[in-house]
């Protein structure tokens, strides 16, 4: 359609929008790329010293790849879990037999949407209680339970979308329920279950304030950086952080390709 | 009732469904002959999905057994009853290619691959797809999805195949050729075929015998023959072609009396007395010239002849209506066959013309109070047909 | 399938949920009826805290004041993303997914990194405050921007416009094309459509951002802690620091309940107004 110069001129004013916005939100990055490999002294960039060994200097230090380690850790533990809860779950919602999918549905998402500053708290008063010791596994519990909703979302549309004729198909051609899974309703599921075990982990490497109360003594990377908050960062860190972003972002790219697959975003 | 039965026969006895409040399925009776082509038509609602889907499994009947080859098998669980179905969105496994879905049969039943790809290739010879073996389902047309379907259903040697709507998504042209495809198929497999349909013209060109449904009940079973000459229902009356409907009421004497006067000495079939209602086809109407001496009903024997006034007609492809009066009776309207270009005599309206034809073609049906379409005392002919085209 | 065996089906999948969800936060409201007694928690059921924060106007005016700072987030959000939005949808089919993964890939980016990229760039010394200098708006560096409400408002505004932005683009998405054609072919210009065709379909997905940014902004205690400096206190501070140095467990759970119902009552609302809507 044909458009009239007002129309050109929001048009325009919106594209300018975009490139702005779009430089603000990657700043994180981009600063701390630039930052990793030309130094920052006394508040003025010394272009000429730019070079890249910060990320040598980054390998070498135990602590930091340490706390990446177990960040990582956490993460595709956290994923894993969760997508096969996730698919459990949403199988046995999806059923005939469930009573109370309401109420188990809400429970499900309700710690993606709350505050994480109180499902930390409340976890970590839980834990407390139960005399649990703090550790990374109840940092993975804190982050499975927190990235579930994600997981089943995913799953349950996922699910829903599949016609119910093939299932009946299936059976009528001899197969019991658990082939049926195999061989028709898993192959369906997989790119839910991918996508979703993807933005679990992008999600859970650089989920903070639950961390921050479940972890007791052990050093994951957001705490890391959470007590290089004051003081400021180094280059080391700021290597670090770049490729840590790169790689979720990377991660996470795969899983949006993934979930468009059939070209349609399901939610 | 035992001794009817055949080694093979499904039986279906007091078969119900109920949802809650609604009675999707009156409790039923069904007698499938092994080897035969059985179809059940009705319009939608009228529960012939509903018995299709239990025989399968899919759907569990409220009350009732179903049997085969004698055994109970109510309780027996979908993936463990010898039927196969073709689904009415042909349900093909989007994921695999066309020997997959075919092969997947045999593959749970875990064959050797040898004789999977055996049983794969006949069956796709058998619908005539051999090309399209690898082919995923999303670059078929429908006709194809469709064979595809029947192949997959048919490898794993059902006792029955069911079919659910196989023709509906199709256009008039390829639905012509399928209703010839499953027929021939049919005797060629030599397996009892049930098929489940809302169109008329399906039901009465492909099968042996045809079970009429409506609102949940089994109206008639029978073969063509029964179901479009010998009515039992209103229903079935006008479900299959075109036909004229004639209120009444039968004399103690076997006589049909209708509002135009007596208009058969004796009722050839039927009942013996009550209301009723009779369904005479138009191509058993002879319309001609009258006579200077016709007037109102004459009777000869077998012979019945109407006088009538003619007061304008309708043409209407095959058929035509013709609308007229009958002495002082108010206006009858019926549907007569015509031949050639031109009614058999002038349409002007004023002409006078018989209409003969023979008691033997009038199908007397007894009706319940309220099931008379017609209103008593007031003759309506109901030209049209009830039944899909 | 009989009765039993789905009970204990159910049992075995409302384990989980209950377990690691139901228990821990019934835990948490209980803990904030419990009181303190010097450095120890008092197991007895009170509701002492809530009288104590009904009462304690600092509390409540926080409270308020936070919801006030929240809402313009919302605002100013949904004032940026509508237009993004809009921007993303009208482009060709081909070009909109890579657009939309532009804007909402940072969401997978490490939250404290964001803050503090956040802080430098605001900063006395920061890059915004060269930049303005540079161009001649300023004569010397300002403070407005970093260690007050503005950070805090600014911050949030970058972090949240991502969750903003994606439900009104799906809704806009879901506008069926045919829509738009028929109010061109009967007459109207891209500015009408806009407003009678295309604004009203959207109104759901804005009010879904905008409830998104409301409630996350709401339970965000990191942001006003590290940017907002002595000025910047809001209520997800007060209740954080119950949990550090005013060592008060059952109040903090009272004041984060507190946080919870107004959150609730936020999406509830938008979901009354919403349907009212469709009604």
């Amino acid at each position: 359609m044909r458009s009239s110069g007002g129309e050109k001129f929001v048009y325009g004013l919106c594209a300018v929008l975009f490139a702005l916005t779009v430089l603000v939100l990657y700043a994180p990055i981009l600063v701390n790329a630039l930052l990793s490999v030309v130094p920052r002294k006394a508040g003025s960039l010394h272009w000429a010293e730019a070079g890249g060994g910060a990320y040598l200097e980054l390998f070498g230090n135990v602590d930091l790849m340490q706390s990446l380690f177990a960040s990582v850790i956490v993460a595709v533990s956290a994923s894993v879990l969760s997508s096969v809860i996730a698919v459990v779950m949403a199988l046995y919602l999806d059923s005939r037999f469930a009573f109370g999918r309401r109420a188990i549905e809400t429970l499900i998402y309700l710690p993606f949407i709350m505050p994480s500053m109180i499902t930390g708290l409340a976890l970590l008063i839980y834990f407390t209680a139960l005399k649990v010791p703090l550790s990374l596994a109840t940092v993975t519990l804190g982050h499975t339970i927190f990235v579930l909703a994600i997981a089943y979302r995913l799953t349950s549309v996922r699910l829903t979308n599949l016609s119910p004729s093939l299932r009946e198909a299936s059976m009528d051609l001899g197969a019991n329920g658990w082939q049926t899974f195999r061989h028709i309703i898993f192959p369906h599921l997989q790119p839910a279950i991918l996508s979703g075990v993807l933005f679990a982990a992008a999600i859970s490497i650089d989920e903070t304030l639950i961390t921050l109360f479940l972890s007791g003594d052990r050093m994951t990377l957001p705490i890391r950086l959470w007590s290089m908050l004051r003081v400021g960062f180094t280059q080391e860190i700021n290597a670090l952080v770049t490729l840590v972003i790169a790689g979720t972002l990377v991660v996470a790219l795969f899983g949006l390709r993934v979930w468009k697959k059939d070209g349609k975003l399901e939610f | 009732m035992s001794s009817l039965e055949g080694e093979q026969d499904l039986v279906l006895r007091g078969v119900s469904k109920r949802y809650g409040h609604l009675q999707v399925l009156q409790p039923t009776e069904l007698h499938v002959r092994s080897g035969e082509f059985l179809t059940i038509v009705g319009s939608s609602g009228s529960g012939k999905t509903t018995l299709l889907r239990m025989i399968a499994g899919f759907t569990n009947n409220t009350s009732g057994e179903i049997l085969f080859q004698g055994r109970d098998i109510t309780n027996v669980p979908t993936h463990k009853r010898p039927f196969n179905t073709v689904f009415q969105d042909y349900a093909l496994f989007p994921h695999m290619t066309v020997a997959e879905n075919i092969g997947y049969g045999p593959m749970i039943r875990r064959q050797p691959r040898e004789a999977i790809t055996r049983k794969v290739n006949e069956a796709l010879s058998i619908v005539g797809l051999q090309k399209m073996i690898d082919r995923m389902p999303s670059q078929l047309s429908g006709g194809q999805k469709q064979r595809v379907a029947l192949a997959r259903a048919l490898v794993c040697e059902p006792k029955v195949l069911l079919l659910d709507e196989p023709l509906s998504a199709l256009d008039a042209e390829m639905r012509y050729q399928m209703q010839t495809f499953l027929k021939d198929l049919q005797r060629r497999v030599d397996t009892t075929f049930i098929l489940v349909t809302h169109d008329q013209e399906e039901a009465i060109t492909m099968s042996d015998r045809i079970a009429v449904m409506s609102a949940g009940r089994i109206e008639q079973v029978g073969d063509h023959r029964e179901v479009y000459y010998a009515p039992k229902t209103p229903f079935v009356a006008s479900f299959f072609g075109d036909t004229n409907l004639i209120a009444g009421t039968l004399t103690p004497d076997g006589g049909l009396q209708t509002p135009l006067g007596l208009l058969a000495d004796v009722a050839a079939r039927g009942p013996r007395k009550g209301k009723v209602i009779a369904s005479l086809r138009p191509e058993a109407i002879q319309l001609s010239a009258a006579g200077r001496r016709d007037a109102g009903i004459q009777r000869e024997g077998e012979r019945i002849c109407i006088s009538a006034r003619i007061q304008r007609t309708i043409f209407a492809g095959p058929l035509t209506r013709v609308v007229a009066t009958c002495d002082d009776h108010p206006e009858i309207e019926f549907l007569v066959k015509v031949t050639s270009g031109d009614l058999p005599v002038s349409s002007v309206p004023g002409t006078s013309v018989r209409l003969r034809f023979s008691a033997k073609d009038l199908a007397i049906v007894p009706v319940d109070g309220d099931e008379a379409a017609s209103a008593p005392g007031h003759l309506k002919l109901v030209a049209a047909s009830e039944g899909a085209r | 399938m009989r009765l039993g065996a789905r009970l204990f089906l159910f049992l075995i999948a409302a384990a989980g949920p209950v377990l690691l969800v139901l228990l821990p936060l019934s835990g948490f409201v209980l803990n904030s009826f419990y009181s303190m007694n010097g450095s120890e928690i008092v197991r007895g059921f009170s509701a002492g805290n809530y009288a104590e924060f009904a009462n304690n106007k600092a509390y409540v005016g926080v409270l308020w004041h936070t919801i006030w700072l929240c809402g313009r987030v919302a605002l100013i959000c949904l004032l940026l993303a509508y237009p993004l939005a809009w921007y993303v949808w009208q482009q060709p089919e081909a070009k909109r997914f890579p657009l939309l993964l532009v804007i909402i890939l940072p969401l997978f980016m490490s939250y404290i990194v964001k803050l503090f990229t956040m802080r430098s760039l605001l900063a006395v010394t920061g890059l915004m405050n060269e930049l303005l200098l540079d161009a001649g708006f300023l004569a010397k560096p300002t403070t407005a921007f970093m260690f007050n409400e503005n950070a805090i408002l600014l911050t949030m505004v970058a972090m949240y416009l991502p969750f903003v932005f994606l439900p009104i683009y799906l809704a806009l998405e879901r506008i069926p094309e045919s829509l738009v054609q028929a109010s061109a072919d009967l007459g109207g210009t891209q500015a009408t459509t806009f407003r009678h065709v295309v604004w009203p379909l959207s109104v759901p997905g804005v009010i879904s951002g905008a409830i998104f940014a409301f409630v996350l902004s709401l339970g965000d205690y990191v942001t006003p802690q590290m940017v907002g400096g002595p000025n910047g206190f809001t209520f997800g501070r007060v209740i954080f620091s119950q949990f550090g140095a005013a060592y008060n467990w059952p109040l903090g759970a009272a004041l984060a309940v507190v946080l919870v119902i107004v959150s609730g009552a936020a999406i509830l609302s938008a979901g009354l107004v919403s349907k009212k809507g469709e009604a």
